[in-house]
């Protein structure tokens, strides 16, 4: 009588992880072509005149320049100190100008139809000319 | 004489289990990441500004104010009124000092002025001097945006 020993075989069983893999990987891609990364965002201080206060810091003792953008129809006009300017790269010039004087306070007045990118970009303008002490009018006015 | 043939098998084996839980990671990571950033700051068209600061790390005491170009005001994911807003800063004005506190407004490029200057009157109004306006750099390939023709 031969006795063959029959060989043990493993009796583990087999998951098929193709088709999952195939799944986890579509999930992926979907989930990297939806998302979408914002650009770096900056920002620029500008300070509010307290309300009733007859004059605060910001002003010092200088009369702050006058900054005022209005709308019209091809577009918004700026006028600094009574001066209007081509554009904002003029208004810096403006600026520079005045900047040779000293650091002087900025009051930048709108309309209430100007856009806001033209009073953020009067803003701007103002940095650009290294004048640092600039605030926006507590009320606005105008069409 | 009996031949046998020989069945020989090549094969390697790759253990996948650490690449499907890395994939797993990046997944919850992408889930988790698109629903965070979608709280407090909304999807506007920011104004371009030059002089731009970047922001070092995000002070505790910011209050994040959305503006859309409709004029609607948009604070911590819902719509809200300007009586609300008030309301709120109130509320955080009660847990610290309006000098400790920034109010971090967020406008559109269209909005108007009017609707921007009345979050700005209601901040001067609780005390609040402090208040940054968001923006973003502005794009190489476009000139400067000039304003109309003077009269």
């Amino acid at each position: 009588m031969l006795l063959t020993r029959q060989s043990r075989k493993p009796t583990t069983g087999q998951l098929k992880m193709a088709s999952m893999i195939d799944v986890v990987f579509l999930l992926l891609i979907f989930f990297m072509c939806t998302s979408s990364f914002r650009g770096q965002e900056n920002d620029l201080p500008t300070r509010l005149p307290q309300v009733g206060a007859a004059r605060d810091g910001l002003h010092g003792d200088f009369e702050p320049i006058r900054i005022q953008v209005s709308k019209v129809h091809a577009g918004v006009l700026v006028t600094c100190a009574g001066r209007p300017c081509q554009s904002f790269d003029g208004l810096v010039e403006h600026l520079e100008a005045m900047r040779r004087i000293a650091d002087l306070p900025v009051i930048i007045e709108g309309q209430d139809a100007v856009p806001f990118r033209h009073m953020v970009a009067a803003l701007d303008a103002c940095y650009r000319a290294d004048l640092r002490r600039v605030a926006f009018a507590a009320r606005g006015g105008g069409p | 004489m009996r031949l046998r043939k020989v069945k020989r098998t090549y094969g390697c084996e790759i253990n996948i289990a650490p690449l499907i839980d890395v994939v797993f990671l990046l997944i919850i990571f992408f889930m988790t990441v698109s629903q965070i950033s979608r709280v407090e700051v909304e999807d506007l068209a920011l104004p371009e500004a030059e002089k731009g600061e970047t922001p070092q790390r995000a002070p505790a005491g910011r209050f994040i104010v959305n503006v859309h170009k409709d004029g609607r005001i948009v604070v911590a994911g819902r719509t809200r009124s300007i009586t609300a807003l008030q309301g709120m800063l109130g509320r955080e004005l009660e847990e610290r000092s309006p000098e400790d506190l920034t109010v971090l407004l967020r406008g559109d490029q269209e909005t108007r002025w009017e609707d921007i200057a009345e979050i700005m009157r209601v901040c001067a109004g609780r005390g609040i001097g402090r208040v940054r306006v968001a923006v973003t750099e502005p794009d190489a390939s476009e000139g400067p945006d000039a304003p109309g023709p003077a009269s």
